[in-house]
Formats: C-alpha cells, structure tokens, sequence
C-alpha cells in the first residue's frame, strides 16, 4: 500500500492526539470523581447542619415541657400558675402555637395558647394515639403531621409526659407545633449555596420546602432514592453514596440525606448535578476546549508541515518527470532550508552533470556519426567486397561491393553464418573449409591471416566468379564482437583472361607441335636415308636442324608446362625412382651441347648406391634438362658438375657451374615466373624465364626443396632435394 | 617375313604428313598400315577388318579420338583391339581420360621420332596381343 506523506503525518497527529485525548479523559475522570466526592462531603455536612437545627429546636421545645412539666408535678392543682408559666413560653418560643395538660386517662386539664387560656368548659379529650400512649409510658413522642387552620399549615404535636416524684407518669404535655416555623429554619440552609434543603417525616411526607407551593401540594416523597434508602434501612444514619434524581422542577439533582435522631425525619440537601459538579463542567469544558484547540493548532500544523514538506517533494518529482522527459535543462528553486532543499541542489548538481556529459556524448555522438559517415562512404566505395565477421562466424558488415559479388543485400546475410552465404573452391575444386579462410574458432592467433590469389566463389545462384581472398583476424576483438574481416577481390575477368591466355599457349603450343612433328619426322627419316651420302659440312647443316627443332620443341614443352602448372593440371606419377640412371641420360642427351661449348659435363656418381627416392621420372628428367641446360647455357668456360648425397630422409642433386653467377639481388626472384636475371638480355642470354618456374613447381609437387648458391662471376649451385622412398612404400603414389 | 605373322594396324590421323610419315615407316618395318583421316572413317574401318592395333590421334575435325575410342569399346567386334592413342594433346585429364576408356598406351607425337615409335608400338602389339590374332 502507498502512503503519501501527507497521509502518514495525519495518522500520526490523529494517533497523538487520541493519546492525549485518552489522557486527558483521565484526567477528567479523576476530576470528576474527585469533585463529587469533595460535593458530597459539602451537601452532606448542610444536611447534617439543618439535622442539627431541628434537634435543636425540639430540645428547645422539651427543655420548655420539661419546666412545664416540672411545675405541674409540683403542684398539680395550681393550674393558674402553670397556666401563667406556660402563657410564657410563647413569648421565648414562637414555633409553640397550643400548650395542652392531659390525665394519663387522656382527659384535658389545661389548654392555653397564644390568644389565652381555654375555658374549662370547651376542654374535652384527647383522642386516643400511637404518641399518646407512648408518652403515657414514658417517651417523648411527635404525632402524625396534620393541617389546620385557615392556611390549612402543617402541624405536629409532640407528646411529653409529665413524671411524678415517684417517677410515674401522672400527665401528659402536648405541645401544637407549627411546622411553618421549620420552614425557616431550613430555608436558610443552602442560602449561599445553590442547593435546597427539605425534610421529610418518617412515611416519607413532605413537611420542610423552601418551595412553599411544592410544599402544599403535600407529596409523600419515599419514591426519591435518596429517601428510601433511610426509610428502608433504620439503622443508618446519613445516605451512602451519591444520588441522582429529578426533582419536582425536573431538574437532574445531586443530593444528600441524614436522619434526625427520635424524630426519625430526613433532612435531604439537594443540589442541581450542574451546580454541584461546576468545577467539573468548568474542567470539561476547559479540557473540551483545550482540546478543539489543540486539535485544530494540530491540523494546522499539519497542514503547514505537510505543504512544507510534500511542496518540495512535489517539486522535485515534478522536475525529476521533466528531466526524464528529455528537458535537461530542469532545475529545482526549493527554498525550504531544510533536507529537501539539500536534496533539491543536489538534484540540480545532477541534473547539470546530466545535461553537461549529455552534451559531450552528443557533441562526440555527431563526430562518431560524422566519423561513422565517412567510414561508411568509404567502405561503400572500396571496390573490393568487404566482409566483417564476428566471433561465431555470423556477418556483421557487408559492403556494397560484396552485395554486387554475391547477389545478396546486406539486409539478407546480416546475421547468417559466413558458410551460409558464400562457399570457396580451391583450383582442384575442392570447397575450402571455414576454418580455413575465417580461421576463428580454430586458433585464437590475433591476426592471422588467409590469403588465396584465386578461388571459386559461388553464391546466392549467381554465376561462379573468381576471386581473391584475404582474411584478417581482427586483433583483441573480444569487446567489439568482430572476429574476421575477409576481402574478396574480383579477379572473374582476370581468370577468364588468364584462361583464355592458357588456353591459348595451350592451344598454340598444340598447334606448334604438329607441325614440329612432321618436320622432326620427316627429318630423321629423311636424315637415315642420305647420311651416307652428305659430306661433312651437310652432316653438320642436318645435326643444326635437328638441335633447332629440339630446342623449338623444347621451349613448347616449358610453354605447356606453365600452361598446366598454372591450371592445376600438371601431374606426377610418384614412384620410388633410381635418380643415378636419369642423371646419366640427361648428361649424355645434353653432351653434345657441352661439347659445343668445350665445357667438361661431369656427373661425380656417389661411391654407394642410394636409396630410391619418390619422384616422377619424365618430370625429374625435366626438372634435371632444365638446371643442366641452364648451367651450359650461362657457362662459358670451365665445367658442371652434377652430385649426389644423402642428408636424412632426402637424396640430395647438385648442379655445379662455374659461370657468370647470379647477382645477390635475383637470388629471391629467381623461381618466379617470366624473371630473368637484370642485363641478361643484353649480354645475349637466350631463355623464357620460365624453365625454374616450372622446375620448383615440380620439386614442390614432389613434396622436396630447391635452393641456390650463387657468387657472381664465380659460378652458382643449384640444389634440389627429394624424399627418400621408405622400405615399405612398393606401391606407386599417384599424384 | 610371313604373311600370316605379319601384324596390321590402322592409323587414325586427320594431318595427311603425318598420316604418310608413320604410314611409310610402319610398311617399311613390315606391318600392314591402313589409314583413316578422319574419326568416322577410322570407326568404319576398325568394324571393317580386324586389325592387331590402333593408333588413335585425338584432335579431328569430324569426330574426337575419344569419341571413337568409346564406339570401339562398346563393339563387341572392336573392343578387344589394343588402342594407342598417338596424339599431340599433352593435358593430363585427357591422357587420364584415354587411359580410363582401356587404351594400352598414350604416346605424345612430338615427343618420339618414328623409329622410337615403330619400337615402342611393337612392343606394345607384342604385349596386347589378342588370341584370335596370334
């Protein structure tokens, strides 16, 4: 779940602040109690005061009857004096309203009250009571709450029996009490406060009210449950506990109750709850109120802090979009002094160091590009085909030249593996392998390269063409994934020039030798019928002849030989050959030149015989007519001398001269095709330049060597060697 | 020498100097030469008469030694005829050719004289020699 930061402040004040608010209930609630308890202390205390006060007042009352009462025992028959006493007790106490004598029997002796003594004709007897009989035996009593009069006012009389010397009752006091007076009494009670206080009788009647209309309406208030608990439970003396209630004004009260001694009536003080508990309304209102405060300074700064700091964070995601957009010239203006702002300029560094390295890699991107460009034009423009490979041999680049070659668009073999576009025949026709032109995979030489001045080249089912190959390893290519460049150069129209050069020695050399037949033919046949017959000068006319036709047939057979070298068409037949028999034929065919020219032809044959070795016996015979004739031919005074010796597995020949010698600059050029030797020409030297050609292509063909040693003006060796023929190998090798 | 030892051969040649050349020296040294100048002759003349061997030129207008020798080769009557191609035509993959189509020899024209060859082509019918011949 994602919360924005906005939303984690708020959860966080709000958990605060129900912290506090549960703390803060607390504190209420310890208040509260604490209130009510220190209330109750107080109302009950002004029940107790007013309790006082009645008890006072009926002390007040006995202490009167008690004089009264003492007086009458004295002298019974005295009643003028008693009378007179009692006509005195209205004066000290105003709440006695009748002052009555009775007999124990009930019978009345003496009634006097505030407006006089009663004739003794209206008194009667008193109607028999609870509190009468009591008083009879003994005790104080109050009577049942009545009302009379015009107001209909609340009266009670309280009985009070008059003791003889001998300690039995002889009459009785009752003493009418105007219960109004009471009102007073309690009415003060709670004047400062904001409370009542009332009594109730033992049933429950209402008999003390400062609400005098309440107090009229007579209501037996037992219900309240501040009242019953005492009706209830005699032995207690003040409430337990705390009360509640609606009183006559249905106002919710708080109120406390004591239970006034012998009379048995209940003095209930009452508070309204509000009055009572105004310390703690105050508390709850001041913590209400503190509260809302709070809550709201809380919101407050929670919506200050939060725009603080979501502000910049927005901000800054804002710009952190934009810059990702591409717009690398976004910065932040967050001022708000803290973390953020640091992170702002820190973002705006970044974004600056964006924007700048973005500048320098565009700047070398268009130089790379340019560059790209430039390369691009130029591998476009080479001529040549120009195939890059990489590591697992797949084209990677293939220029315009290689798409011409092939047939094939760049687009069609990117990706393919080299052998998959091109396939390579070496002259004999044989594919050449990959490995071999793209040698990757198969040696890890850096650098390597392949080259092959001409092969076949088929693909994409164009014609064959001929090419030029040459394949570079690209060196340390490991990063850039390029293993091989190859470079195919067209040569199709050179090869068929070529082609049609060879065919045409060919044919030429062909169409010379018919003829060179006949005359050859002709000539000896002619030559054997008149030798005898020619003087010696003919004789020597018919040799010359005989030794131009040889040499004519002698330059086609070197003509054809190139011809077949450079087809791939020269063959050996290699079998173990004795190399002492065909020195010998080529010295004695060669003889008469030698002698022509007074050279001594000398072959030196080895002391013991040699090994056979490998070799092809018309070719050897060529290879050894070539180097002999040669050394005749540049020799004109001294001799060549022809040797043999064995070195290892190889017979080596030696054909020694002592002629004009090769300058050291020919010596590497000397087995090329068409060379000869710089001045030759002008010294008169005869020859095609193609004589060692063909020779070290035969001795190559042989699997052997040829090398030559050579000081100017002192003569020159050539040397070839062979491969001896091994014991086991009887079976001619066709090559 | 005796008539019925006297060996025969036919020369297939279309150069008529040539054709005369080995002609002469053959009749000379006692062997029976007819001569054909052409391929389509020689094939007529090898089927006409049953000769002790036949030298094959290569290069003929009308019809390649080749192509004759691969006629002779599926007649019963002429594939048992040692042939000698006697040719000027020196490339290997026709001498290969020739020799793989059953000739007994492949002779290069310029490179032996006529005497060389009247002693090599007889030592060649010596060896080759057919039963029925003999």
């Amino acid at each position: 779940m994602k919360l924005t930061i906005r939303t984690k402040l708020l959860v966080g004040a709000l958990i605060i602040l129900c912290m506090f608010g549960a703390l803060q209930y607390l504190f209420y609630d310890v208040t509260k109690q604490h209130s009510e308890l220190h209330v109750g202390v107080i109302q009950l205390d002004k029940a107790e005061t007013a309790a006082l006060q009645i008890e006072n007042f009926f002390s007040d009352i006995e202490a009167e009857n008690r004089v009264l009462a003492h007086d009458y025992s004295e002298d019974p028959s005295d009643l003028n004096e008693v009378a007179h006493l009692a006509s005195h007790t209205f004066l000290s106490n105003k709440f006695i309203e009748k002052i009555t004598f009775l007999t124990p029997g009930g019978k009345e002796i003496l009634k006097v009250d505030k407006a006089g003594v009663t004739p003794e004709a209206d008194l009667s007897y008193e109607i028999e009571s609870k509190s009468l009989k009591s008083a009879i035996k003994g005790t104080t009593a109050p009577s049942q709450l009545y009302y009379a009069g015009p107001q209909q006012s609340p009266y009670f009389d309280l009985f009070f029996p008059i003791f003889s010397n001998k300690a039995s009752v002889v009459g009785v006091i009752k003493t009418q009490i105007s219960l109004e007076n009471l009102w007073d009494i309690i009415s003060k009670v709670g004047d400062n406060e904001d409370g009542i206080a009332y009594v109730v009788n033992d049933q429950g009647l209402l008999i003390a009210h400062p609400n005098h209309a309440f107090l009229k309406e007579r209501p037996n208030l037992s219900s309240r449950n501040v009242i019953s608990q005492l009706l209830q439970n005699p032995s207690l003396s003040q409430t337990q506990g705390d009360f509640h209630y609606q009183n006559e004004k249905h106002v919710d009260v708080l109120a406390k109750a004591v239970k006034v001694p012998e009379l048995n009536w209940i003095v209930v003080f009452e508070q309204p709850t509000s009055e009572a508990l105004s310390v703690v309304t105050a508390i709850t209102n001041l913590l209400l109120f503190s509260y809302t405060g709070l809550f709201i300074f809380v919101f407050i700064l929670l919506i200050v802090f939060s725009v603080n700091i979501t502000n910049p964070i927005k901000e800054l995601q804002k710009a952190t979009k934009l810059l990702q957009s591409g717009e690398l010239s976004t910065r932040t203006a967050i001022r708000s002094g803290d973390e953020i702002e640091d992170l702002g300029n820190a973002f705006n560094q970044m974004a600056s160091g964006l924007q700048d390295s973005f500048h320098a890699l565009e700047l070398s991107q268009i130089s790379v590009s340019s560059e790209r460009n430039k390369l691009a034009v130029i591998l476009a423009s080479i001529s040549d085909a120009l195939l890059a490979i990489d590591l697992e041999q797949r084209v990677i680049l293939f220029n315009k030249a290689a798409e011409k070659l092939t047939g094939y668009t760049e687009k069609e073999v990117l990706q393919k593996k080299i052998d998959e576009v091109i396939t390579l025949y070496d002259t004999s026709s044989q594919v050449i392998p990959v490995a071999q032109y793209s040698p990757i995979a198969a040696s890890q030489q850096a650098g390597k390269i392949y080259a092959n001045p001409s092969v076949k080249l088929v693909s994409g089912g164009r014609s064959e063409k001929q090419v030029s190959i040459t394949t570079g390893q690209i060196v340390e290519s490991h990063q850039a994934n390029v293993g091989a460049i190859i470079t195919l150069h067209d040569i199709t129209q050179e090869h068929e020039l070529e082609k049609m050069k060879l065919d045409f020695v060919s044919m030429a050399a062909h169409e010379l030798r018919t003829p060179l037949t006949s005359i050859q033919g002709y000539l000896d046949v002619l030559y054997k019928e008149i030798k005898e017959s020619l003087n010696t000068n003919q004789q020597l006319f018919f040799e010359r002849i005989k030794a131009s036709s040889e040499r004519l047939q002698f330059l086609i057979e070197n003509l054809l030989n190139v011809s077949r070298i450079e087809r791939g068409q020269l063959t050996s037949s290699l079998q173990p050959i004795n190399l002492e028999p065909i020195i010998d034929q080529v010295v004695s065919d060669l003889a008469n030149r030698a002698r022509e020219k007074q050279l001594s032809l000398l072959f030196t044959a080895p002391q013991s015989p040699l090994p056979s070795v490998i070799a092809d016996q018309s070719r050897i015979q060529e290879v050894l007519a070539n180097l002999i004739s040669n050394a005749i031919q540049y020799t004109d005074t001294g001799s060549v001398t022809i040797s043999l010796e064995q070195q290892g597995n190889e017979v080596i020949t030696h054909i020694q001269d002592t002629g004009i010698g090769i300058p050291e600059e020919s010596l590497p050029h000397l087995f090329t095709k068409f060379f000869r030797v710089k001045d030759s020409l002008v010294q008169g030297r005869k020859g095609t330049g193609l004589g060692l050609y063909i020779t070290k292509s035969i001795i190559e063909q042989h699997h052997g060597r040829i090398w030559v040693k050579s000081v100017a003006g002192k003569g020159s060796v050539f040397s070839f060697a062979l491969p001896i023929a091994q014991s086991s190998e009887h079976n001619p090798i066709s090559q | 020498m005796e008539p019925a030892t006297k060996k025969s051969i036919l020369i297939v040649e279309d150069e008529q100097f040539l054709r005369d050349l080995y002609r002469m020296e053959f009749e000379e040294n006692g062997i029976a030469t007819d001569v054909a100048s052409g391929g389509k002759e020689g094939i007529e003349k090898a089927k006409a008469k049953r000769y002790d061997g036949i030298l094959l030129d290569i290069m003929m207008p009308d019809l390649s030694g080749i192509e004759v020798m691969k006629v002779l080769k599926q007649d019963p009557a002429t594939k048992d005829i040692p042939v000698i191609f006697l040719t000027n035509m020196g490339q290997e993959d026709v001498i290969k050719e020739g020799i793989a189509l059953g000739a007994v020899a492949y002779l290069i024209k310029s490179t032996i004289l006529p005497d060389q060859l009247i002693e090599k082509v007889t030592m060649l019918l010596d060896q080759h020699a057919t039963p029925s011949s003999v």
